[in-house]
């Protein structure tokens, strides 16, 4: 068990600080917090409104600067690592494959906490600044995000294991993302196309529900995602399947 | 060794515990109305789609919320000038012509369809339903849409008890004694996120019922927290009003 998570921690702490210095990160931090600034506007124009505008509008902008950058540091946590060559410094190392992937992987999930613990922060002070203390759902909505963005982090890594290119796996991430939130639709519309149990609708069901996880949209009601009780093994089931599934692929790869 | 297919499928069986999960996810599905029954407007389908995509259907509620603020807070041209200027002249006093009662207040042809996106995005949205059902029923006598607009509300969201109240009020419209209006609208009014438009109307129906206690604490309310500078304003000489009178 040592021996499989030391150097998956070594892996996951070094590759958090790279990405925290990575001038990527700086200006995706850089870019939400100008648009969370920016939000004051909507909040005035929304007059009685403010603040669900402003609340609506961070925790939004919060999610899409964070899936941004999840995706795009998924999508080239590896292949840059193999470009550069750095990988085989890393496994002329006793690091074996499966620790490397894991730690790259919670590297990105750390990452990608530190973006909207820093964004959440400017956004409170906002909202603090114009008489809204942010509240208990406030904060739920923002751990329900950092959910799904491990989840969109750990499929896009999943992806990048047989994608030809960063690119073509930050694409594939962004679809993911989007039929995610209307699965049931998909798998719906996949069985009316195909017919029911054809191979179409076994990949419709191979996405994730994210409005399990988007309590953003539905704040002021009761019972708007799933507790956390059922959310959090779903999201666990689908780290798991994506680390397996990227595992099952590097093992082989030849470098 | 495994061939790269025979990989990729082994890989896939990783997967197997996310699907056996996948049925348990679908009660947690947020009550929002289904994707398919957002209604177009102002060609705004791509719109309409990036908000369900991105999982933003309530920014975007918002978004049309402020476009129907925007669009009924411009002054609809419904008449031409020497209308208006006949109306200057002549009916200054209050009387009225063969236009008719509030001719000035405008068709508003897309109020309604606008009205009914925002609550096809999100249902829960208080404040854009009761802003818009009040104003049809209040400001530009339609008590009818107004009815249709709540009607929608309650089918989608039942449990929102400001739906039922302001639908009941809406109903006692045609009625001659305000005070049932009055009696059925407070609780609505006295919640935070009230229209300050709905508790100008019923602070108007309070002084009608004779309720000037009422009228006066809704003022008052207005006065301190209302946002829009107009409606603290006009509190605020209603209050001046009420006090003379009371003296």
């Amino acid at each position: 068990m040592k021996a499989f998570f030391s150097p998956a921690l070594r892996v996951a702490s070094h590759s958090l600080r790279l990405h925290l210095r990575d001038r990527f990160f700086g200006l995706f931090l850089l870019f939400s917090l100008l648009l969370i600034y920016s939000s004051l506007l909507v909040g005035v124009m929304a007059v009685y409104q403010e603040r669900r505008a402003l609340v609506d509008f961070g925790l939004a902008l919060m999610e899409l600067m964070g899936l941004a950058f999840c995706v795009y540091a998924s999508a080239t946590a590896v292949s840059s690592e193999v470009e550069t060559k750095t990988i085989y410094l890393v496994f002329s190392r006793p690091v074996p494959r499966h620790s490397y992937l894991l730690g790259k992987m919670l590297a990105v999930f750390g990452a990608a906490a530190v973006l909207l613990a820093a964004t959440a922060l400017m956004h409170s002070s906002l909202l603090l600044l114009r008489g809204h203390a942010p509240d208990g759902p406030y904060f739920a909505a923002l751990a329900y995000s950092w959910l799904k963005l491990t989840i969109i982090s750990s499929l896009v890594f999943a992806v990048s294991m047989f994608s030809t290119s960063s690119l073509s796996s930050m694409v594939i991430g962004f679809i993911l993302w989007m039929l995610g939130h209307f699965a049931p639709e998909t798998v719906l519309m996949a069985a009316q196309a195909a017919g029911e149990g054809s191979l179409l609708e076994l990949l419709a069901r191979l996405i994730p529900n994210f409005q399990l996880f988007n309590f953003k949209d539905a704040l002021d009601v009761r019972g708007a995602a799933a507790p956390p009780l059922a959310a959090l093994p779903y999201a666990a089931a689908w780290w798991a399947g994506s680390y397996g599934f990227a595992w099952a692929l590097l093992r082989r790869k030849e470098f | 060794m495994l061939s790269p297919a025979k990989d990729l499928a082994a890989g896939l069986l990783f997967f197997l515990p996310a699907l056996a999960l996948n049925p348990l996810a679908a009660p947690y599905r947020p009550p929002l109305p289904p994707v398919g029954e957002i209604e177009e407007v102002r060609r705004g389908a791509a719109e309409d789609a990036a908000a369900v995509s991105f999982g933003a259907r309530r920014l975007f509620a918002d978004l049309w919320f402020i476009r129907l603020m925007q669009y009924y807070g411009t002054r609809e041209s419904v008449h031409d000038e020497r209308v208006r200027e006949h109306h200057a002249h002549h009916h200054a006093d209050g009387s009225v012509c063969h236009h008719g009662a509030g001719w000035e207040k405008g068709l508003y042809p897309e109020f309604v369809p606008l009205s009914f996106h925002v609550l096809h995005l999100d249902p829960y949205f208080h404040s854009a339903v009761l802003y818009s059902a009040a104003s049809l029923a209040y400001n530009l006598d339609r008590p009818a849409e107004a009815r249709e607009v709540l009607e929608l509300a309650i089918e989608r969201a039942p449990r929102e008890w400001r739906y039922h109240s302001l639908l009941a009020a809406v109903g006692y419209s045609g009625e001659t004694d305000p005070a049932e209006i009055v009696r059925l609208l407070l609780p609505v009014v006295r919640q935070p996120d009230c229209p300050t438009m709905l508790k100008n109307q019923t602070a108007f129906l309070s002084k009608r019922a004779g309720d000037y206690a009422t009228a006066a604490a809704i003022y008052r309310d207005m006065a301190e927290n209302a946002p829009e500078k107009e409606y603290a304003e006009r509190a605020r000489r209603e209050l001046e009003k009420l006090e003379t009178e009371a003296r």
